[in-house]
């Protein structure tokens, strides 16, 4: 079985090490027609794929270092949430216009570490660090977590794993919306399958290898209905003329989709990229609009729109998606005190507040998932 | 190459031949020697006489000047094309960087003379600090067609390669007003790029013909306007391009302005706030010498100011 994305990978390079993992073998199997290569090391790829399309190229090889981290974030006074990224697949084949990507990677392939036990116990290390909070973990921040098969079988290995985990979740972040290889693994109710969602109109032009809304929204339906909770991203919001029409009818289409008690979290998070990024796009994507958006330098000195305008996009959405009872938790990516104060009317104090917050909403929403009240304390004192 | 004794007359116009480095005016530094000039003068054999590879200024002067003789850098005409750049170019790449408008030339003639790709990526190399690919040749190519206002606007200016890029990119029409501009109101580099970058990504984002958003900005290129005036006909174009560029920050922006145009300030205070509107709120500055000013400013806060303060919050909060 494929996903759509497969098809792009016309070649894996694979490191002797990696050879030796069963998730090597699994991936391979899944690939029939891709080219194998083997290389001694991963500096040989540079030399030996020097015009191909890092998108078409697989690497198969074996982590250095850490995997699991802390999400980068960003710098104050934007607040961020204290995510656990899990860095196993390093590219993504939908290029999408907008995607950090395009910055912060500049590898001849898409990677893939096999070394899925090393990485297991870098996971269970860090839950056994922490034992009185309720931790977070994605492998969506430098890839999809299912875009590709090589992704979701390792995510398949991360669902079992998880399913025994008392204190921690994990999310599985995409815009794909086959999950064959995810949906009948045990979960226990600790994987949140998430995906970001944008209007059509966004998709057809920002989003062109994504699956599109209907069809993501589909896939979560059944995410649902094998028991797993789900998560929405509207990251990056995009400001189109008429936007705010199209965002709504998105979200009355996800509520008519989905039961939002199902719903773990929604986040909001608008366009924001490096300065230097936009040259990228333009040259890039010359069909996209997105770079003569009302841009302005944020303090992380990332570009945004100004901040007013901001508010204007995420109030009509937040009003709508708080328009039910018992509404999802809403939280905003990367955003200022300010603007969750003007939408919202509070704002967490620090990111281990809103750490906490996270903890304590699924904790009211999900008792199965979080078994033990949380403590604001134990938050407070961690990294 | 040599230096030579060389009679003005056997130099012989080549009007085929385009001159690639711009040339400083040479100024006479010796009058008892008219010969000697600030700028040196490379000739190359042709025909019998001598054509100008640098200099084409320098001896128009000394031509007008009426002088016979002049001492030049000769190339034998053995000397192939690119060797002679070579040597022309670390001239003068002593004085100054070359003008992305000189590289434009040189791939121009490389062009016409059926230069070998590889040959003149050399050159290029040394003259940009980067590969010659299809699209870069290409990009740099189009700044030929630039109109020579321009040009030399953007060399007077040190304008930067992107500069140049940017307008290659921009419509005949937009163009033609960026001439104007030059011509009529001599613009700073910094505000003529915000123009034109700003009007290229209008007509990028908005998909509108060039023609009708300029019609819609509705800014005229007036004649005869007095030297004081020029500075205020391009604010007020810049000023309809960035409204149309950022609708909703202008739209801010004017609120701002309004609502601090409704305060009468005290002379000893100062307002700060962040322009680009990310930190909500503002500062304010009171420089404070004796207990007079103290007191008004105690007033200025208790009376009707506070009421438009607090409004003034509520904006930039």
């Amino acid at each position: 079985m494929q996903v759509a994305a497969d098809r792009l990978i016309k070649k894996i390079y694979l490191t002797p090490e990696a050879e030796q993992y069963e998730l090597t073998a699994q991936i391979l199997s899944a690939y029939p027609e891709a080219r194998r290569i083997k290389i001694k090391s991963p500096q040989d790829l540079a030399i030996t794929t020097t015009n191909d399309d890092p998108k078409k190229i697989m690497l198969l090889t074996s982590s250095k270092g850490e995997v699991v981290k802390n999400c980068p974030g960003t710098s104050t006074p934007y607040l961020c949430c204290r995510y656990q990224v899990i860095n196993q697949t390093l590219n993504c084949p939908l290029d999408c216009t907008y995607c950090i990507l395009q910055y912060y990677l500049n590898q001849p392939a898409t990677i893939i570490f096999t070394d899925h036990e090393k990485i297991s116990a870098e996971i269970r290390q860090k839950i056994i660090n922490q034992p009185g909070r309720f931790l977070r973990f994605g492998t969506g921040e430098l890839g999809d977590s299912l875009a590709l098969s090589a992704s979701q079988f390792f995510a398949g290995k991360l669902v079992n794993l998880f399913a025994s985990v008392a204190n921690g979740v994990l999310e599985l972040k995409t815009k794909a919306a086959q999950l064959d290889l995810i949906l009948d693994q045990p979960h226990n109710g600790h994987t949140i399958i998430s995906w970001s969602l944008n209007p059509l109109i966004i998709k057809r032009s920002e989003e062109r290898l994504a699956a599109a809304p209907k069809q993501r929204l589909a896939a979560a339906a059944e995410a649902v209905r094998n028991g797993f909770p789900v998560g929405f991203h509207f990251d990056p919001i995009i400001d189109i003329p008429d936007g705010e029409k199209h965002y709504l009818n998105l979200i009355d289409e996800l509520y008519k989709r989905i039961n939002p008690t199902r719903i773990a979290w929604i986040s909001l998070g608008s366009l924001r990229f490096p300065p230097s990024m936009k040259d990228k796009i333009i040259a890039r994507y010359p069909h996209s609009r997105i770079p003569y958006g009302e841009l302005v330098h944020g303090t992380d000195q990332k570009m945004r729109y100004f901040r007013h305008r901001r508010v204007e996009l995420y109030r009509a959405i937040y009003q709508r998606l708080t328009a039910i009872s018992d509404a999802p938790f809403i939280y905003f990516c990367m955003e200022s005190p300010a603007i969750w104060q003007a939408i919202c009317g509070f704002a967490p104090e620090s990111n281990a507040h809103l750490d906490y917050l996270f903890a304590e909403s699924l904790r009211r929403r999900f008792p199965e998932l979080v078994r033990e009240i949380p403590r604001r304390e134990d938050y407070e004192n961690t990294s | 190459m040599q230096v030579k004794k060389i009679n003005l007359d056997k130099i012989h116009p080549s009007p085929t031949e385009i001159q690639i480095f711009d040339e400083e005016n040479p100024s006479l530094i010796n009058t008892s020697n008219n010969s000697i000039f600030s700028e040196p003068v490379f000739l190359q054999n042709d025909n019998g006489g001598y054509k100008i590879v640098y200099g084409f200024n320098t001896v128009s002067a000394l031509k007008k000047a009426g002088v016979k003789y002049i001492s030049a850098f000769v190339f034998d005409k053995n000397y192939q094309f690119l060797d002679v750049i070579r040597y022309v170019s670390d001239f003068v790449l002593k004085s100054r960087p070359i003008w992305p408008i000189e590289i434009a030339r040189f791939l121009q003639v490389c062009w016409q003379k059926g230069i070998p790709a590889e040959q003149k990526s050399e050159i290029f190399n040394k003259f940009s600090d980067t590969d010659l690919t299809y699209l870069r040749e290409k990009n740099y190519l189009a700044l030929n067609d630039l109109d020579p206002l321009l040009q030399h606007f953007l060399i007077e200016k040190k304008a930067p390669l992107k500069t140049w890029l940017m307008l290659t990119e921009l419509p005949a029409v937009c163009q033609i007003l960026m001439q104007n501009l030059i011509a009529g109101y001599h613009p700073s580099l910094s505000i003529f790029e915000e123009i034109g970058r700003n009007l290229l990504e209008i007509l990028r984002r908005e998909n509108v013909q060039a023609e009708i958003l300029l019609n819609e900005l509705n800014w005229s290129c007036e004649q005869d306007v007095r030297a004081d005036q020029g500075g205020k006909k391009i604010a007020e174009l810049r000023e309809l391009v960035l409204s149309r560029r950022f609708p909703h920050l202008t739209k801010h922006h004017r609120k701002i302005e309004k609502a601090l145009e409704a305060i009468r300030w005290p002379f000893n205070i100062k307002i700060e706030y962040d322009k680009n509107y990310e930190e909500p709120g503002y500062i304010l500055r009171a420089h404070i010498h004796n207990v007079e000013e103290l007191t008004q400013l105690l007033n200025f806060f208790n009376g009707p100011a506070k009421a438009k303060l607090e409004d003034l919050l509520k904006i930039l909060g």
